[in-house]
C-alpha cells in the first residue's frame, strides 16, 4: 500500500535561485526538479544523521525492488481567495477529442500550455477530454473568457516574479565595484491577517511524494523541515531559497487524480532515468530529455570542485505506455583517485500518473 | 581514508534576529530598468512583488565581511573582475596565492576566521596560482600540478577547495509598521525619498545636478542571520568576530554613499536562540528549544552580555 503526500514549499518573503545555464549567474528557474530536490534532501538528511546512514539509506534505493520514497519535481501552486491551483506539466500528447490536423486557429494558444491547472488537467487527461478549441482560438484575440481562463490556465506566470539583482563586488583597499547579475524568483506572498508580523505565501512550489512504507514519513518531514532553514538552490548564505514545509491533505480532485483507472498512458511528473531503458518503453511515446549535469557538493566531501558526470533525463510531461520506474544514476566523477569520499547520485527515479491520451 | 575526508560536522544553529533602524538616508542601488528624461539617476532596490525598498542580505553579507577583513588584516589575494581585490581562503590548508606575480600568503578556510564564516571558493582565482606545501597536496590526493620553492620548502600549484560558509544572512524587510509610515510619504517616489545632490564648478559655480533615491531615516527592517556551529571551540571566536563586525558596521554606513552621510543604521532588539542537532532530528516529536532565547537591547550590550550567548553553546 502506498501512500500519497502533498507538500508545499512555502517561501514567504524570501527569494530562491534555481541556476539555469547563462551568464553567470543571471538565468533561474521557477521551480526545482526532481532530482535536485532528492539531492538537496539526501544533503540535509546526511548533515543530520552523517555519512555512514547516509550511505545505507541510498543502499536501500538501490537495492529494493520498490525505492522507499517517489518524488515529483516542484510545480508551482497558486492561492487566490478560497481556491488553490495546481499546476501540472501539460503532457507531451495530444488529449483525446483533439482535433490532430484541424487546429490551425488555435494550435499557437495550446503550444505554449507548458503547465496546466488541476481541473484542466484532469478534465482533458482522465475526463471527457479536449473541447476547447474556440476559447483558445479567442485567447489568441485576447478574449479568453470561458472555463480555461477561470481556472487559471493563463495566468500560470502570474504565480511569480523572475528578476534580475543587481550586485557588486568592491575592491578592499580603492573601492573600486565590478558590478554583476544575480537573477532571483520570488513567490507571492502577503502580509498576515493576524498577525502583522507573519506573512502567508500566496504561491510557491508543491510537490507529491509517494513512500512505500508509511515508517519513513517521519524522518522525511523532519529532515524536509531542517532542509527549509538550510534553504534550497543558490545563494543560500545571503538568504535566498529558505522555505517553511506544509503537509496538506489531497483534496477529493487530488485522490480521483491519483487513482485514476481507464488508462492507456503514464505522464512523468518528475525526471525519469534508466539504464537500460526497458525494451517497450519507447514504442507509442511522447518525451523530451533534458542534460543535468553540475558540480559537486556534499557536506560529506571537502569542497573539491569536481563536476558530476552529466546525464540525459526524460522530462515532466513526456509520456509513456508503461509505467517508467527509474532508478538512481551514478554520477561519481571518474577522476581516479580524486573522489573516494562516496558514490554520487543522481535521481532518475520517477513519480507518474496515469492519463489517457490520444491514440494514434 | 585521511582526516580530510570525515563528515563536516553539524552541532546546531545559532539564530540572531534584531531590528535594524536607518538613521540616515540609505541608498543601495537597484539599477535602473529604463531611463527617462528628468528621472531618477540612482534608484533603491526595491521587491520585485510590492516595490517595498529592502536590504538584501548579500548586502549586510558583503559589508560585514569586508569590515571583517579589515579588522583581522588580511592581504588581498582574489580578483572580483574590474579590478577589484578581496580575500578569500584559495584552500582548505594555508598556502600562496601567486596573483600578478606576487606570492601572497592565505589561511586555510580549515581555521582563517574570516573564510570559515563567509565561505570560500576554492582557488585559483583568474589570472592566479595556488600554491600548497608539495607534501600536503600529496597526502590529501590533491591535483598536482607543477612545483616550486617558497620560503626554501617546495610548494605544488594546485586546485584548491571550496568550504561553504557557515553563516546565513536573510533579506531584511521593512516592518508592518514602517512600511505603513512610508506609504503615506509624499515626496513622488513610492515609499521612498528623492534626494538632489549638486556638483560645483568651481569659478563659474556652474552647477550639475543628480538625483539619488533613498530609503528615508527612521525606517525600520528585520534582520536575521543564522550561524551554523560546526566546530565549538570556534563557535565563540566567530560569534565574536561577527559581534565586532555589526558594532564597526554601526560606525560604518550601509549601502552607497556611506561617506556623505548616508546609510547609518543601528541595531537593537537582539534575540538569540540556539537549537541543537538533537531538536532538528525529532522535531515531528518534540520541536521547540530547550533553552529559551535571550535578549539584548542594543550594540553595547550585546558586546558586554556576550558571554551569555556563551552560554547557549555546546562546549562552554
Amino acid at each position: 500500500m502506498s501512500i500519497w503526500k502533498l507538500v508545499k514549499l512555502k517561501f514567504g518573503r524570501n527569494v530562491a535561485h534555481f541556476g539555469e545555464l547563462g551568464i553567470g549567474m543571471e538565468e533561474t528557474s521557477e521551480r526545482v526538479l526532481s532530482d535536485t530536490l532528492f539531492s538537496a534532501w539526501v544533503s540535509s538528511y546526511s548533515k543530520l544523521f552523517g555519512k555512514d546512514a547516509t550511505t545505507n539509506f541510498l543502499e536501500k534505493f538501490n537495492s529494493q525492488p520498490e525505492p522507499l520514497f517517489r518524488l515529483s519535481s516542484t510545480f508551482i501552486f497558486h492561492s487566490t481567495g478560497e481556491n488553490t491551483t495546481y499546476y501540472l506539466p501539460c503532457p507531451l500528447k495530444f488529449p483525446p477529442n483533439y482535433p490532430v490536423g484541424n487546429d490551425l486557429n488555435f494550435i499557437k494558444a495550446y503550444k505554449s500550455l507548458k503547465y496546466l491547472p488541476l481541473d484542466i488537467w484532469q478534465r482533458w487527461y482522465q475526463g471527457n477530454g479536449f473541447s476547447d478549441g474556440e476559447e483558445l482560438e479567442a485567447k489568441i484575440k485576447g478574449e479568453a473568457k470561458g472555463v480555461l481562463n477561470q481556472k487559471g490556465t493563463f495566468k500560470y506566470n502570474e504565480a511569480f516574479k523572475i528578476n534580475k539583482v543587481p550586485k557588486i563586488a568592491v575592491d578592499r583597499v580603492t573601492r573600486a565595484t565590478n558590478i554583476y547579475s544575480t537573477g532571483f524568483v520570488q513567490y507571492q506572498w502577503e502580509g498576515s491577517q493576524k498577525e502583522s508580523d507573519e506573512f502567508e505565501s500566496l504561491s510557491g512550489l508543491y510537490f507529491l511524494v509517494r513512500f512505500a512504507e508509511p515508517d519513513l514519513e517521519n524522518i522525511f518531514f523532519a529532515v524536509l523541515d531542517f532542509m527549509g532553514g538550510e534553504g534550497i538552490g543558490g545563494e543560500r548564505s545571503s538568504g535566498a531559497g529558505h522555505f517553511e514545509t506544509q503537509q496538506t491533505e489531497l483534496t477529493d480532485i487530488w485522490k480521483q487524480v491519483l487513482d485514476f483507472k481507464d488508462t492507456n498512458h503514464h505522464c512523468l511528473i518528475s525526471l525519469f532515468w534508466q539504464h537500460p531503458l526497458p525494451k517497450e518503453i519507447l514504442d507509442d511515446a511522447s518525451y523530451e530529455l533534458q542534460q543535468r549535469g553540475g558540480w559537486l557538493a556534499s557536506p560529506v566531501s571537502d569542497g573539491r570542485q569536481l563536476r558530476r558526470k552529466s546525464v540525459q533525463m526524460f522530462t515532466e510531461g513526456s509520456v509513456f505506455s508503461i509505467a517508467p520506474q527509474g532508478q538512481l544514476a551514478d554520477v561519481t566523477p571518474d577522476k581516479i583517485g580524486k573522489f573516494l569520499d562516496h558514490k554520487v547520485y543522481r535521481s532518475g527515479i520517477s513519480l507518474s500518473l496515469t492519463i489517457k491520451a490520444q491514440e494514434e | 581514508m585521511s582526516a580530510s575526508r570525515e563528515q563536516k560536522p553539524l552541532l546546531g544553529k545559532l539564530r540572531l534576529t534584531s531590528i535594524i533602524l536607518v538613521e540616515t538616508g540609505l541608498h543601495i542601488g537597484g539599477g535602473g530598468e529604463n531611463l527617462n528624461i528628468g528621472g531618477l539617476d540612482k534608484p533603491v532596490i526595491r521587491d520585485p512583488i510590492t516595490r517595498h525598498p529592502y536590504l538584501p542580505g548579500s548586502s549586510i553579507k558583503g559589508k560585514l565581511r569586508s569590515i571583517l577583513e579589515r579588522l583581522l588584516n588580511k592581504p588581498l589575494n582574489r580578483t572580483g573582475g574590474s579590478g577589484t581585490y578581496r580575500y578569500e581562503s584559495d584552500d582548505l590548508e594555508d598556502g600562496y596565492t601567486e596573483i600578478d606575480g606576487q606570492d601572497i600568503p592565505y589561511q586555510g578556510a580549515r581555521h582563517c576566521q574570516l573564510s570559515r564564516i563567509f565561505g570560500s571558493t576554492g582557488g585559483p582565482g583568474s589570472g592566479a596560482k595556488t600554491w600548497i606545501k608539495t607534501y600536503i597536496v600529496k597526502a590529501q590526493c590533491l591535483e598536482e600540478n607543477s612545483t616550486k620553492p617558497i620560503n626554501g620548502e617546495s610548494y605544488t600549484s594546485t586546485k584548491g577547495r571550496n568550504a561553504p560558509a557557515r553563516l546565513i544572512v536573510r533579506d531584511s524587510h521593512l516592518l508592518p509598521d514602517s512600511a505603513k509610515k512610508l506609504k503615506k510619504i509624499d515626496t513622488g517616489l513610492y515609499m521612498t525619498e528623492w534626494k538632489f545632490e549638486n556638483g560645483l564648478d568651481r569659478i563659474t559655480a556652474a552647477a550639475n545636478p543628480r538625483q539619488l533615491e533613498r530609503v528615508p531615516a527612521g525606517s525600520e527592517f528585520r534582520f536575521e542571520l543564522v550561524y551554523t556551529v560546526e566546530d565549538a571551540s570556534q563557535a565563540i571566536e566567530d560569534l565574536k568576530n561577527l559581534a565586532i563586525a555589526v558594532a564597526i558596521l554601526e560606525d560604518d554606513a550601509l549601502g552607497g554613499h556611506g561617506s556623505r552621510g548616508y546609510g547609518k543604521v543601528k541595531f537593537h532588539n537582539f534575540q538569540f536562540s540556539y537549537h541543537d542537532v538533537e531538536q532538528y532530528r525529532q522535531i515531528t516529536n518534540t520541536g521547540g528549544s530547550s533553552l529559551s532565547p535571550i535578549s539584548l537591547g542594543d550594540t553595547s550590550e550585546l558586546l558586554s552580555r556576550f558571554s551569555e550567548i556563551q552560554g547557549l553553546l555546546p562546549g562552554s
